[in-house]
């Protein structure tokens, strides 16, 4: 945590010598244009941007962010041996080897044929190199690794391959991105893309982007996965929710990182 | 879903608890209890859609043959798993329901989302027949628009409802006449 948090006071310090405009295309105090022209969106924003002053301000400050108590638990965890194999993940990887892993992931495995999100790699590498059990995607083991993996890439570009192998994975994504469910009859799209920005009873609709996960969610009073994210949306509308990890879930966690390609990583943020 | 196929579920559920041997499940099986418990029905009325004046389609006739009650109608309104129409639409008459010394009426009537048209009005611009398709079917109402607003008296044709809702309309025949007797009061 301490390392993190001289990065983040050196930022500041850059900050103020660069001043603005270089914080003008953050997708906080201002939008990016998207990479792509096939993107629906035409400016990209981050859920910080939607957020009130006081949730901005507890993300800001790593001090009094609530979520840096799990940072904490997995930057602990990333030493601890555990398993048959009695090994550490410290013993395979330097933290500066997994910097990009937060801005890249997922990823599409040539080896093993399959979409691996940040969640799957760490089960994979407890399984298959520390001969430990796996961990549930909302368990504070997994929360804690998940945001110590994801902020090594805190302020770095939102960049997912979808092309070769991942497209097919991108499609089905997008499918159920623009899908109506529920007996409320909503698609992702229509309060994320046709409506971000506006009121919905109390909350103001973002564009639903994934930068910031795992989120702090005061909701919840706790961190918790995209994955919990989806279900939550899904439920809201009446539908019918898939597991953490599910193949329509992973699909859609590449879409949606495509949507905010560009967008830095934000993790651990905190939300409404 | 039949209230015999809802016990069948439920004795299912135990069945399994038992034979699984644990208390947990158990526990969990009593747990989940029904979100769509406010009224929703399976009946849905029959109806014709004849010719508009400001839209296509409009549906003339009373979807009970009786006029609704408006004071009725406001409750469905501001509920918020059954129209919750405020949740998108800002209605000035409905803002005037919070009373200064009455913090309940807060939470009941303030709090009004900008994602649709305010509905100040407009009885102004629909007929009856009309405001009763856009409460029953907004996409039928509105089949350009590809609306977030949601059908209140249909329970076919959607996807993935979860098994609490799945086959239940969320307004009955008899409030959807009566949302419709309060957006008739709604004149400019
Ligand atoms: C009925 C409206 C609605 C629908 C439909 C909906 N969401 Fe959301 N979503 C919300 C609200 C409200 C929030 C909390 C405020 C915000 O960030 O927009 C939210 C938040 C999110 C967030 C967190 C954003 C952040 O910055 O932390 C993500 C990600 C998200 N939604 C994705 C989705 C996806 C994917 C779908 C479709 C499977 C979906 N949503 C469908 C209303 C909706
Ligand atoms: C999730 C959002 C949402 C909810 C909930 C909702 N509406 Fe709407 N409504 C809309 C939108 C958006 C439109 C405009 C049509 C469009 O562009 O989709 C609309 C249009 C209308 C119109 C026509 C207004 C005009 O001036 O053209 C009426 C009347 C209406 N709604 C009534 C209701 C009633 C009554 C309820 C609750 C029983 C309700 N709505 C619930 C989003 C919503």
């Amino acid at each position: 945590m301490n390392g993190l948090k001289l990065i983040s006071i050196a930022g500041s310090v850059a900050a103020i010598i660069f001043a603005a405009p270089a914080l003008a295309t953050d997708g906080k105090s201002g939008p990016l244009k998207p990479a792509s022209k096939d993107s629906p969106l035409s400016e990209i924003w981050s859920g910080y941007h939607f957020a009130s002053k006081e949730t901005q301000a507890m993300q800001d400050d790593d001090f009094g962010n609530p979520a840096m108590n799990w940072y904490d638990v997995g930057e602990t965890g990333w030493s601890k041996k555990d398993g048959e194999a009695g090994k550490s993940c410290a013993e395979c990887h330097k933290v500066g080897d997994i910097k990009g892993v937060g801005a890249r992931y997922p990823i599409y495995d040539d080896k093993l044929k399959k979409l691996m999100n940040v969640e799957e790699r760490v089960n994979y590498c407890r399984k298959t190199y520390m001969k430990a059990k796996p961990w549930k995607y909302d368990s504070s083991n997994m929360l804690g690794m998940a945001i110590f993996i994801n902020a090594q890439a805190r302020g770095m570009p939102r960049s997912v391959k979808i092309d070769g192998p991942a497209a097919e994975f991108f499609e089905k994504g997008k499918k159920f991105y623009y899908a109506r469910r529920g007996q409320l009859d909503m698609s992702c799209a229509h309060c994320h893309e046709k409506y971000f920005g506006q009121k919905i009873r109390m909350n103001i609709l973002s564009q639903g982007q994934s930068n910031g996960f795992p989120t702090y969610r005061l909701k919840w009073q706790k961190p918790g996965s995209l994955h919990r994210r989806f279900s939550g949306c899904n439920k809201q509308v009446r539908a019918k929710s898939f597991k953490r990890g599910s193949p329509e879930y992973m699909a859609l966690e590449l879409y949606l990182a495509w949507r905010g390609q560009g967008l830095p990583i934000e993790t651990p943020a905190v939300r409404n | 879903m039949s209230l015999a196929k809802r016990m069948m579920g439920v004795s299912v559920a135990i069945a399994f608890a038992l034979t699984a041997g644990s208390s947990l499940a158990l526990a969990q099986a009593k747990k989940k209890k029904s979100k769509c418990k406010d009224g929703e029905t399976e009946q849905v009325a029959s109806y014709k859609p004849s010719k508009g004046t400001n839209l296509n389609l409009q549906i003339e006739a009373s979807l009970t043959g009786k006029p609704g009650n408006p004071k009725s109608g406001l409750k469905w309104m501001v509920h918020r798993r059954l129209g919750n129409c405020i949740a998108c639409h800002e209605v000035k008459k409905i803002l005037g329901e919070v009373k200064a010394d009455n913090p309940g009426t807060l939470k009941k009537y303030a709090f009004h989302g900008k994602i649709g048209p305010t509905l100040d009005g407009v009885a102004d611009r629909y007929t009856e027949g009309e405001l009763r398709l856009i409460v029953v079917s907004a996409k039928k109402a509105f089949p350009d628009a590809n609306t977030i607003m949601p059908a209140f008296h249909a329970n076919s044709g959607l996807n993935q409802v979860t098994g609490d809702c799945k086959d239940l309309a969320i307004l009955s025949a008899e409030r959807v006449e009566d949302v419709v007797a309060y957006l008739k009061t709604l004149k400019q």
